[in-house]
């Protein structure tokens, strides 16, 4: 049974380095994926479902997800200003 | 003319990205090659380029049974998680908030590490070496075929794309084979930036496309929707830099390596 425990062991240790290679080309930050991803599936279910005119839709997605990205940004500025005020208080 | 302006941003989007990833690889081969020998870094290297080669040919047609707005919107998204993530990246490396990439670094470190360890030798091939080089060339290489197949496999634009990166792929090798050294001059900040503009912004079309969303202009909105996207992300650096460094004013706008 361990003879056979080894062999898979291997193959997980293979699968799971290459799943996080792969999540790692996509997803940096996962707030920042998590939120395209549903800003996304928002626009395309959600727009046409409100009733927000077919114009409208394409720069609706796209300032959606600039939006997205500059929140973001920011939120990691203000996050590290923090951590540097916290370690000169120190 | 008109030919230009619906393959340009393709051709130019594959062959900036595959280009940073192409002298990210190199700087681990020539690494390997110059404490390992270049036997070991070109047979990792080779074997690298073989199990991409077959994913490519194993993997790719599987495509074909996708339906094509659900290919459009998956793609899209995906495009979109990687420009943004390089994009993020860039803005805050503009910004000051996180190191710049250096590539004589990564050399240094995988020079020495290599230096440090025992070589393995067999058929006259260091097996770590080799194993270095064969991970460096699949990892960045993967990242060159998503580029290229999702730029080109929703627009039927694989041809354009396939080009970008083989001329990106010249280039470097040519370049690495004349200076032999690592690509430290190459602007890496800077073409991060505009390759994560690039890449978000045909993520954002396709998506757009795939949901059946109009863009004005057609294909061309791709370069009214990098212009917004390049403006956004220009603007957010200096906001950015003056909060983690509200003492400095000097947050000029711009794209600084």
């Amino acid at each position: 049974m361990n003879e056979g425990a080894k062999p898979r062991r291997g193959i997980a240790r293979v699968v799971l380095t290459a799943g996080a290679e792969l999540w790692g080309l996509f997803v940096d930050d996962g707030m920042l994926a998590c939120a395209l991803v549903a800003w996304c599936c928002l626009a395309i279910l959600g727009l046409p479902a409100i009733g927000v005119e077919p114009a409208w839709r394409a720069p609706l997605l796209l300032a959606g997800c600039l939006v997205t990205l500059v929140i973001d940004v920011l939120a990691t500025a203000l996050r590290r200003r923090a951590l540097r005020g916290a370690s000169t208080s120190q | 003319m008109n030919v230009w302006k619906e393959l340009g941003p393709t051709v130019l989007a594959s062959f900036l990205a595959s280009f940073v990833e192409f002298v990210e690889a190199l700087t681990i081969v020539l690494a390997v090659w110059t404490v390992r020998g270049a036997r070991s870094a070109l047979a990792g290297a080779a074997a690298g380029c073989v199990l991409l080669a077959i994913l490519v040919f194993a993997l790719g047609p599987l495509l074909r049974f996708v339906p094509l707005d659900t290919l459009r919107v998956a793609v899209g998204v995906l495009l979109l998680l990687f420009g943004m993530r390089w994009l993020r990246k860039a803005i805050l490396r503009s910004a000051g908030i996180l190191a710049l990439h250096d590539e004589s670094r990564e050399f240094a470190t995988e020079t020495a590490s290599l230096a440090g360890s025992r070589a393995s030798i067999t058929l006259g091939i260091d097996l770590g070496g080799a194993g270095a080089t064969f991970n460096a060339v699949v990892l960045e290489g993967l990242e060159v075929v998503f580029i290229v197949v999702a730029l080109g496999a929703t627009g039927g634009m694989l041809i354009p794309a396939s080009l970008g990166a083989a001329a990106a792929g010249v280039v470097v090798i040519l370049l690495g084979f004349i200076v032999h050294r690592p690509l430290a001059r190459v602007p890496e900040n800077s073409l991060k930036f505009v390759v994560g503009i690039l890449i978000s912004s045909f993520g954002v079309f396709w998506v757009g496309e795939g949901a059946g969303f109009d863009w004005v202009g057609r294909d061309l909105a791709i370069i009214g929707i990098a212009v917004i996207v390049l403006l956004a992300s220009v603007l957010t650096v200096p906001i950015a830099r003056r909060i983690v460094d509200p003492v400095n004013k000097a947050g000029i706008p711009g794209v600084p390596q």
